[in-house]
């Protein structure tokens, strides 16, 4: 066959690249650059003529008080959810890599949640939290401790949507880090054991650090997903009580969509891309001083 | 093995089999209660099990007259929007992916580098941006616009293109050597061993369809374009207070084909979710 470049092979390329590129660049890279020239300008929807401002929209982000507010709560709930999911994701796998009857079953009931839209999991989780009818502080009363409030109260709420996001999640640590530990080979715990290392040890110096690239993964996953919180805080919460659970994407669809100031949520939305660009470079940074220091 | 030895298997056993219980309550709570009169799911009176068992709640969801949701319509427009948006992305990722892995032609490298980069540029960035795009192609509130941002997936290509540099190369020069073109080799012999990798990349392009409630929140604005996770919120605010067991039914039909394509494809679900970090 002529290995001619641009002539005929290079023709059957395009035609098997063109069904997904042409929508790629319709519905990704087009929106990728039009939303950064958006961000500099103080495009609306509702009339006013779009006007280039340069930075204009960004130095306004640091000043203003609704998005401080909302970046503290995203980071509160990155705070809390990050090492919450991959801390019990990592308990988890640990407790389900043996053999044990009905495993199969065992490994399901924690993946089944993490198939369950959003709106689900809202309607179930406001059931299960209702401070008067609600599952949970039923059996509170019954194990004859106060009942709590719940989603109604600001200081608590953020720390029930941390609760719900690990019932709702936790299937994909769970599964990443098994399969993690499965790769492990066996013979490995076999020759510490003969060397005499306790359970803890063979943790601590085998399984953890042959574990490492795949809890990088996780965390960094877990990470980005954290700070693009947003369905299930709006759908329980709406952003309550007195907008402590208000996090950034809420903020983004309510400037972008509900007052469409297209220009502005542009802004946000890029600001909470440079902001996750940002934690990974530092976290995988991080990460690889604490590799070659050992 | 010694008796401790068991005993501290036991009692992990006994651990996991509880917090696996915690788990499964609130998906088999709402399931038990779709069949319970309303007295038996909150009250006094409550129970686990139904013990007047009732079908007026599905009764209700399939009775649409004057009710503000039609749960059969959006179940259906998730149905069509979910099943096109899979064969789309398996068929525009799989002919991309094979191009990459396997074709040559001017600029490979480099659009493959740039297809990576967009990967690290969340879907919330250009929500802004798209929603004007569709506004402008005057498309807002279509099946087009719930579907077409689901249609192909930068990811998928990814995934099958490692898939695919996987397969030996002597297979394929024996398809050539037959005379195969491209388009037949990627058929008949790409394609079938690519099988695993297609299944994996199906359940997260029907998983992120099924289930994505942004979007169609942000470009659905009448009743009957309503995908399931939207009709959902709809239901709740009309029935939440006077009727738990219709909104619980209503919730049951959004999360049971997932669960129920879970349950029958365990396998390819969790080596599809396994699959993804160990070699991301």
């Amino acid at each position: 066959m002529a290995a001619r470049r641009g002539g005929r092979p290079a023709l059957v390329a395009w035609l098997f690249l063109l069904p997904f590129l042409a929508p790629f660049l319709v519905l990704w890279a087009m929106p990728i650059v039009h939303g950064l020239y958006l961000s500099l300008t103080n495009a609306s929807l509702t009339g006013a003529e779009e006007r280039f401002v340069g930075p204009a929209n960004y130095q306004r982000l640091l000043a203003d008080p609704s998005y401080r507010r909302a970046l503290a709560n995203t980071v509160v709930f990155v705070v809390e959810n990050v090492p919450v999911l991959v801390v019990a994701g990592l308990l988890l796998a640990l407790l389900l890599n043996q053999s044990m009857p009905g495993l199969a079953l065992i490994r399901a009931a924690f993946v089944a949640p993490y198939l369950v839209t959003a709106s689900a999991v809202a309607i179930i989780w406001q059931f299960v939290l209702d401070p008067a009818t609600g599952l949970l502080n039923v059996w509170l009363a019954e194990v004859g401790l106060p009942a709590q409030r719940w989603l109604s109260e600001p200081g608590q709420a953020m720390g029930a949507i941390v609760l719900i996001t690990l019932w709702w999640r936790v299937g994909f640590p769970l599964l990443v880090l098994l399969a993690g530990l499965q790769e492990i080979p066996g013979e490995l715990y076999e020759a510490a054991r003969l060397d005499g290392a306790g359970a803890w040890q063979r943790f601590w110096r085998l399984t953890l650090p042959l574990l490492a690239p795949v809890l990088l993964f996780v965390l960094i996953i877990r990470l980005i997903d954290s700070f693009k919180v947003f369905a299930q805080v709006y759908l329980v919460t709406g952003g309550g009580p007195v907008g402590s659970t208000r996090v950034l994407i809420q903020y983004l669809y309510e400037v972008g969509f509900q007052d469409f100031r297209s220009g502005y949520a542009a802004a946000i939305g890029w600001s909470l891309f440079l902001i996750i660009l940002g934690v990974t470079l530092v976290q995988m940074r991080w990460l690889r001083r604490q590799d070659s220091n050992e | 093995m010694s008796r401790r030895w068991w005993a501290r298997r036991g009692a992990l056993w006994l651990v996991a089999l509880a917090l696996a219980l915690a788990w499964a309550v609130p998906l088999l709570w709402v399931v038990s209660s779709t069949l319970k009169p309303q007295h038996e799911i909150v009250g006094p009176e409550r129970r686990w099990l139904p013990v007047q068992p009732t079908l007026e709640h599905w009764r209700n969801i399939a009775d649409t007259e004057g009710r503000a949701v039609n749960v059969g319509r959006a179940f259906l427009n998730s149905v069509v929007v979910a099943l096109v948006s899979t064969l789309s992305t398996l068929a525009t990722s799989s002919l991309a992916a094979y191009a990459f892995a396997r074709l040559r032609f001017r600029g490979r490298q480099a659009l493959f580098g740039v297809l990576l980069a967009t990967l690290m540029i969340p879907n919330e960035v250009i929500l802004v941006p798209l929603f004007l795009q569709f506004h402008r192609l005057e498309l807002l509130n279509s099946y087009a616009a719930l579907i077409l941002p689901h249609a192909i997936s930068v990811l998928g290509v990814f995934l099958l293109r490692q898939f695919m540099l996987g397969i030996p190369g002597d297979l394929l020069d024996a398809a050539a050597i037959d005379g195969a073109g491209a388009f037949r080799t990627y058929r008949h012999v790409v394609l079938p061993l690519t099988r695993p990798a297609m299944a994996t990349l199906s359940v997260f392009a029907f998983l992120g369809s099924w289930n994505d409630f942004l979007w169609p929140l942000i470009v659905v604005n009448t009743p009957d374009r309503q995908t399931l996770p939207l009709a959902l919120i709809t239901f709740r605010s009309a029935y939440q207070m006077l009727d738990y067991g219709t909104v619980l039914a209503a919730t049951l039909v959004a999360v049971a084909p997932p669960l129920l394509f879970f349950l029958f494809a365990q396998r390819y679900v969790i080596a599809g979710i396994s699959r993804t970090g160990l070699k991301g």
